[in-house]
């Protein structure tokens, strides 16, 4: 079995602890690898190599940092292949998904920050006050912990490191327990184009995550999660008032209306809805129908759910791969366990009867608003469909749930389009399509989805400081 | 002889005209190449491909600007001992220095551009008035013309094309009558990234460089040379109200106050006043000083020019090497031989008595603020001092020229720094320091210097234009 070690300092570690986690392939079921189970003194080692490497770094110019991050994005590119296989080794996505919807747009990312880096934005300096000049200066921030997701484990932790580095601080990253692989082969590769401890990755539990956010060099936290990670950060954090920066979980509504064209939504709503089984925080998979076109919608959802989508291993000829892990499955058959009656499953609804953990293509019907699988995040191959009467009603049952982050509209009318772009209460909206993500915009959410951007100027942003300088011109 | 072509729509071409002109090597004084005269057809032609490309480059993603020019930037960074081996034979340049200091920023300036392609500025959308969202789309403005300089042919071609192309607007460009080698050679290397007609090179004369301006399809026009050429272009520009972006001719005033470190001064000074035998727009050539140390610092300038500062041809170690053409020398040459009686020539003053066009490195001491050295361009390896008794006065004669390019200021005393920097009316003000450019801030001055920024997102900008779209939301 592999034996996939930390990378703290420049270099390849084992933990301390002499602990070790089991990595499993979610497509077959089986161990394949073992990770480090880092404890409070890895954790320690890899903050204080990010905090001396931090002098060194806040000290590149932004065009240092540019050329190192594109040297980074070539060998990723040179690399894609291998990338590609670790990943969907450890996640089960299909190979080539891995390449043009993760690899690809994430070397994309690192090459949009590369530029970011050199793009600090400041107000203009003047006398704002008679006899004083003011400047701004931005800043980094200094050590940054990291902490992302098992659903897609490579992008989410460019999505952080990325950023975080073109700006001039150091990184301690933690991948999930579950999906470490990428992101200790990426900062193998990132190794040689950055100094020492600008990059350093530790693997591990919840636990490994707490003694992260917990510790006192980091100046800033970045987490990709739950709702409930999320609040658990930001209350740690709260103790020493490191900044926080927090795209957690989300519920994203689809608003179809009756005027949209219904067989061009469905193909997009499904293919983006079950895209990587549904696990993206963003996927569309609360669909809102306007009543007069609702049986319609549910029979066009259930008919592609049906005949077009697949799921099987990576190498087969499939849409999407198994859930990430044990848990997850179990969580969303959980959901089927619970379903209330007057709940229609008009497609899918079951696990896969082989190993591994795969689950059905499933479109449930005829949920309502309280309805626990419209509330929570599913993060499955699982699209709900409710009806609306109203534009009135159907803003009001899009934003009636706790998330923000992103959310789509389908109609071809113009005013309605523009109304809605305001009216939604989410990170994102959408119109006529779902789920794209260009790097030059923001990704990020409201109200429970929590806040900070990752992606574009803003994100990048996010990773500086602002300081004002003022001087008397008289002095 | 070697003969250089013009690069149209994607090939290199000779001139509809059938006529040519020499191209000199300085260092002495021989042709060695030929160049396209080109006439109102080829302009034409240029043109015409340009606009017709534009159809297809408005359409690509700043993603994709963004890769192309990160491609060029490798592409001529691997060749950059031929590239300047290509710029050294047509300038004079000193090989070593040029690969130093030429080549490295100007691959820079294409990486910056390249990033800056991503980060396309606008104000929120929003609802401005009640009922009507209004957004913000900045967009190419079309075909350029661009006309660029002898002094340094290879960087301020990038300076103009870098940021038109980042921008999405296609290019047709005209070199100096006397220096087109580099050009015409980079324009083969970027057409194996960029769609035919994207990016185009005419040579010839300013009667092509008058057609160029007054022709139809160009939609802005941007110029790097002389005041009197500015002038025409803005005048040929207004009668269809192209846009006109304007880096023109400078007079930098050199500050330097009793409080500075005069040694440092005097060895900076001179680097960056004789520097491509002073022929630069910004270069460190008005020296004003203090009077109490005046007779000082003349004495330290002298000596750095008659023993540390050498002239020689192209493969000799020295800084730099002779005027770019025979007119350039005479003229020269003619501020000498008019320099008023109380002015001293203290060191230099005089032709090198070999083949090429080389002028010793001169200081000019007891220069007044209305003799035509102190007000005129001499754009040659000439320093004059001038003498000033206080601040005011000091601001007084850096200000009192035409030109507003750039300024530098020389003291120890903060509260001074900061005042001159608010006082001189120039577009850069160097503080302890004279010439480093970087690709984050802008170049470009006021007043008769022209208008419109080099390098830097104010440059990125230039090169776009905005449009705002405002939506009723109730139709």
């Amino acid at each position: 079995m592999k034996n996939l070690r930390n990378f703290v300092a420049g270099s390849a570690t084992e933990s301390r602890s002499g602990l070790a986690t089991e990595i499993i392939n979610p497509s077959t079921g089986i161990a394949y690898a073992t990770a480090q189970l880092s404890n409070a003194e890895d954790v320690d080692v890899a903050f204080k190599a990010a905090e001396s490497a931090f002098e060194e770094w806040r000290e590149t110019t932004p065009a240092e940092r540019q050329r190192a991050l594109l040297k980074i994005a070539d060998a990723l590119e040179s690399r894609v292949d291998e990338l590609v296989a670790i990943e969907s080794e450890n996640i089960g996505m299909p190979l080539s998904q891995g390449r043009y919807t993760q690899a690809l747009p994430m070397i994309d990312v690192i090459r949009f920050f590369a530029g970011a880096a050199r793009h600090l934005e400041g107000k203009s300096a003047g006398e704002y006050m008679h006899g004083m000049t003011s400047f701004i200066r931005r800043e980094p921030i200094g050590v940054c912990a990291a902490i992302t997701p098992w659903n897609v484990p490579m992008m989410m932790a460019t999505f952080k490191w990325a950023p975080a580095i073109a700006a001039g601080n150091t990184v301690v990253l933690k991948p999930s327990e579950t999906t470490p692989a990428s992101t200790l082969f990426m900062a193998e590769v990132m190794s040689e184009f950055l100094p020492a401890g600008v990059f350093n990755v530790v693997t591990g539990d919840r636990d490994t995550g707490r003694l992260l956010v917990e510790h006192k060099i980091p100046s800033m936290v970045s987490l990709t999660g739950s709702v409930r990670a999320g609040m658990e950060v930001a209350k740690s954090a709260g103790n020493d008032l490191k900044r926080v920066h927090l795209e957690l979980g989300g519920n994203a509504p689809v608003l179809v209306f009756a005027d949209a064209n219904m067989e061009a939504a469905v193909q997009t709503i499904s293919h983006l809805g079950y895209w990587n089984a549904g696990q993206a925080c963003i996927a569309p998979t609360r669909v809102l129908v306007e009543a007069k076109a609702y049986e319609k919608f549910v029979a066009l959802l259930a008919e592609y759910a049906q005949n077009k989508i697949k799921t099987g291993a990576p190498d087969e000829d499939v849409w999407y791969g198994p859930l990430n892990n044990a848990n997850q499955l179990a969580r969303v058959k959980g959901f089927f366990e619970r379903i209330p009656e007057h709940a229609e499953v008009v497609a899918g609804g079951t696990s896969v009867d082989r190993p591994g953990y795969f689950f059905n293509p499933t479109v449930v019907a005829g949920v309502h608003q309280d309805d626990e699988i419209t509330q929570s995040e599913i993060f499955g191959p699982v699209i709900t469909v409710q009806k609306f009467d109203s534009e009135t009603e159907a803003i009001s049952l899009a934003n009636g749930v706790p998330y923000g982050l992103s959310s789509s509209v389908w109609t071809t009318n113009h005013g309605l389009a523009m109304r809605l772009s305001k009216a939604l209460d989410f990170g994102t909206v959408w119109i006529n399509t779902h789920l794209t993500l260009p790097t030059e915009m923001p990704h990020g959410g409201f109200k429970h989805s929590g806040y900070g951007k990752d992606l574009s100027a803003y994100g990048f942003e996010d990773y500086t400081r602002i300081k004002h300088v003022m001087t008397n011109l008289n002095g | 002889m070697k003969s250089l072509n013009n690069f149209i729509a994607g090939a290199a071409t000779e001139s509809s005209s059938g006529a040519t002109t020499e191209i000199i090597n300085p260092s002495t004084g021989q042709a060695y190449a030929t160049a396209q005269l080109s006439n109102a057809a080829d302009v034409d032609r240029a043109l015409q491909a340009a606009a017709t490309a534009f159809e297809e480059w408005r359409e690509t993603t700043p993603a994709e600007r963004q890769r192309a020019l990160l491609k060029i930037a490798d592409a001529l960074e691997s060749r950059a001992d031929e590239i300047v081996a290509i710029e050294s034979e047509n300038t004079g340049k000193p090989i070593g220095l040029t690969l130093s200091e030429e080549v490295p920023p100007m691959i820079d300036e294409i990486r910056f551009f390249a990033g800056a392609a991503r980060h396309l500025e606008g104000k929120s959308a929003g609802e401005y008035m009640r009922g009507m969202t209004s957004f913000i789309r900045r967009e190419p403005i079309g075909v350029c013309a661009q006309v660029t300089p002898w002094n340094y042919p290879m960087m301020m071609a990038v300076w103009k094309w870098a940021p038109a192309i980042a921008a999405g607007n296609t290019v047709v460009l005209k070199p100096s009558d006397t220096t087109p080698a580099s050009t015409v050679f980079m324009a083969e290397v970027m057409s194996e990234f960029l769609p035919a007609g994207v990016f185009n090179v005419v040579t010839g004369d300013r009667d092509t460089g008058r057609l160029l301006v007054e022709h139809k399809i160009p939609a802005m026009v941007s110029i790097t040379g002389s005041v009197r050429a500015g002038m025409e272009v803005a005048q040929s520009a207004s009668s269809d109200l192209k846009r006109v972006h304007l880096e023109l001719g400078g007079k930098a005033p050199v500050v330097v106050f009793a409080d500075a470190d005069l040694e440092a001064a005097a060895a900076a000074i001179a680097l960056a006043g004789y520097f491509n035998a002073g022929q630069d727009c910004t270069a460190a050539t008005r020296v004003l000083v203090e009077d109490k140390v005046y007779e000082k610092f003349v004495a330290l300038l002298a000596d750095q020019a008659t023993n540390e500062i050498k002239t020689g041809a192209p493969g000799e170690d020295v800084l730099y090497g002779p005027l770019n053409n025979a007119n350039q020398l005479a003229r020269v040459k003619g501020f000498i031989d008019r320099a008023p009686n109380h002015a001293e020539i203290v060191a230099g003053g005089s032709v090198v008595d070999r083949a090429g066009y080389f002028f010793t490195p001169t200081v000019i001491a007891g220069v007044q603020q209305e003799d035509e050295l102190a007000q005129s361009e001499i754009f040659g390896p000439v320093i004059t001092v001038q003498k000033f008794s206080d601040e005011a006065q000091a601001i007084k004669f850096a200000n009192g020229v035409p030109y507003g390019l750039a300024s530098s200021v020389w003291t120890s005393n903060h509260g001074r720094a900061m005042r001159l920097s608010k006082a001189l009316d120039f577009g850069v003000v160097w503080i302890n320091t004279h010439i480093p450019f970087v690709s984050e801030m802008p170049h470009g001055g006021f007043k008769h210097s022209g208008y419109g920024k080099d390098l830097s997102a104010y440059g990125f900008e230039d090169y776009t234009r905005i449009k705002h779209v405002m939506t009723n939301l109730n139709l």
